[in-house]
């Protein structure tokens, strides 16, 4: 093994990144918002579920 | 009478046991073999892990499970297969050693008209000096006992941080070659979430070490969405959270050692680093179980049915070529082991023809490779799937077959980053398929815009809890239990 090197590769922020408003934090938490997006994710799931398996 | 021997009762042997025994008349036997005394519904342990669950929520006893449904059970580990039987018999057989206490260390040679290999990893925290709780030097969640102490370790970081010491905490893999990159992921938000629940988040620096090149790849290639009219990639999402929750990051590490308080890793560019902590969670490289084959005669045959790893070779592609020629269908579909049409292997047990995010190796020849992931939805699919196959087989088709490859199912990945019914959250992502199929899906990362989707907020947590709860249910072979999908 080589000597460490002086350079730290721990990145600290990604500066391209979107970085969310407070409204979007907030809508991530909004109560009816959530309830759409939990019924839209198990509908993903039940898709997946119909399509991907060979249930003969 | 047929008889069924199924090795392992996590996800995809458990799932496998329960269907077969509901499709097959009781004429025909089924036993199970698992060195574990409990199921453990590993998602979970995460949880465990930050102490917001406790051990008895994520485990169960399987023996009276089994006892109920009709299912044999042997709480051993399965040291050698012999596919051809042996001098006096040529039935295939399984040769256990029994890890129940009530027979400790004792061996029996089962016969077996069908074999079911779902005997899940070797954690193999032996690949990187001083890593794991067994002597090492850092924590893991990969079992429950794990994941207890890793708890105990973080609540005495924490309890430093409220006297006003400063900490670093690391979570991360702890191997260059490590699968299962979301479950460090959703153990690093699940301690930055609580970190700021113990009022102490100005204390801590969270650093995530892990083998993945870029942030959102999870070992499956990362993922494109389109959401809003545009593509986003799982990579651009992953760094925006990274960035809103202040979490630190090393990408593309191969971690060569852990001494007290000192991680020593690698880079991509052949650099060695050193990162002291003060608390690290590194998950293990994943291995084949110590499982030996042999042929009647007794040599020793393992090399033809095992990939060096460990993991059962299956009806997959596994001709070397370069990562630019691997295709969709080098991806395994019945789970067969080649010529022998009664021996499967699902789970984790069998062997990837390759890896899903690209390999590289440093100038030094260390190879960084984030090993696919085949856990979870994934697992249960290819269990039930190897059921329906022997189910058939049993009622007299001996050429039927049942396809799941994972180039063709999808799969769920829900990651907590907090808990609470109405201040949690999980990023939870579809992914569809789980490998990339870039012919079919060319322009979308290889999958389908439909079932590929990432999003971040407190229906990923209902999702998660959600999920804890039915599948538990499930496991436990509860009315109804059939009805849950994988």
């Amino acid at each position: 093994m080589s000597e460490p090197a002086k350079t730290s590769p721990v990145i600290t922020a990604y500066k391209d990144a979107p970085v969310p408003t407070k409204a979007s934090l907030r809508w991530r938490r909004n109560i009816p918002l959530q309830l759409v997006k939990f019924a839209e994710f198990n509908g993903r799931l039940a898709m997946m579920v119909l399509k991907g398996h060979d249930d003969h | 009478m047929a008889r069924v021997v199924i090795l392992g009762a996590g996800v995809a042997g458990h799932t496998a046991a329960l269907h077969l025994r509901r499709m097959i008349g009781r004429e025909h036997t089924i036993t199970v073999v698992s060195p574990n005394s409990q199921w453990n519904w590993i998602p979970s342990n995460i949880w465990v892990g930050v102490g917001v669950m406790s051990k008895k929520d994520v485990v169960f006893p399987l023996a009276p499970i089994y006892r109920r449904k009709g299912i044999d059970f042997r709480q051993a580990k399965a040291v050698a297969v012999r596919p051809e039987g042996d001098e006096t018999d040529p039935t295939g057989a399984v040769d256990i050693v029994y890890t129940d206490p009530a027979r400790k260390d004792q061996q029996e040679r089962l016969r077996y008209d069908y074999l079911v290999n779902a005997t899940g990893p070797k954690l193999r925290f032996e690949a990187t000096e001083g890593l794991g709780p067994h002597g090492g030097n850092s924590v893991s969640v990969c079992t429950a006992d794990h994941a207890v102490e890793a708890s105990a370790a973080l609540r005495a970081s924490i309890e430093r941080m409220k006297r006003g010491e400063r900490q670093t905490l690391i979570v991360g893999t702890g191997h260059g070659t490590c699968t299962c990159e979301g479950a460090a992921f959703e153990y690093t938000f699940n301690v930055d979430h609580e970190l700021k629940e113990a009022g102490v988040r100005d204390k801590a620096e969270l650093i995530y070490l892990t083998n993945e090149a870029q942030l959102g790849d999870f070992g499956v290639d990362g993922m494109l969405f389109s959401q809003r009219g545009y593509q986003q990639s799982s990579r651009m999402w992953t760094e925006s959270l990274f960035t809103e929750r202040g979490v630190h990051s090393i990408l593309g590490a191969h971690v060569h050692k852990v001494d007290p308080g000192v991680v020593h890793y690698e880079t991509l560019d052949g650099e060695m680093h050193e990162q002291p902590f003060d608390f690290a969670m590194l998950l293990p490289p994943f291995g084949g179980v110590d499982l030996k084959a042999y042929d009647r005669a007794g040599n020793d045959i393992s090399e033809t049915m095992f990939n060096p790893a460990g993991f059962m070779k299956v009806d997959a592609d596994y001709t070397p070529k370069p990562y630019e020629e691997w295709r969709a269908e080098d991806w395994p579909e019945t789970y067969e082991v080649p010529g022998r049409p009664n021996v499967f292997a699902v789970g984790i047990a069998f062997a990837p023809p390759h890896q899903i995010s690209r390999p590289q190796k440093t100038r030094n020849g260390t190879m960084i490779a984030p090993a696919p992931p085949r856990t979870g939805m994934p697992s249960g699919i290819m269990g039930k799937t190897v059921a329906m196959t022997i189910r058939d087989r049993i009622n007299g088709q001996p050429a039927a077959v049942h396809k799941a490859s994972l180039a063709k199912i999808g799969a769920a990945c829900v990651a907590s980053a907090g808990t609470g019914m109405r201040e949690g959250s999980a990023a939870a992502m579809s992914m569809f398929p789980v490998v990339p199929d870039y012919q079919r899906y060319p322009g979308s990362g290889g999958r389908d815009f439909k079932g590929t989707r990432g999003d971040i907020g407190l229906f990923g947590h209902w999702v998660k809890y959600s999920l804890h709860h039915l599948f538990i249910y499930k496991a436990k072979a509860l009315p109804g239990w059939q009805y849950i999908p994988e």
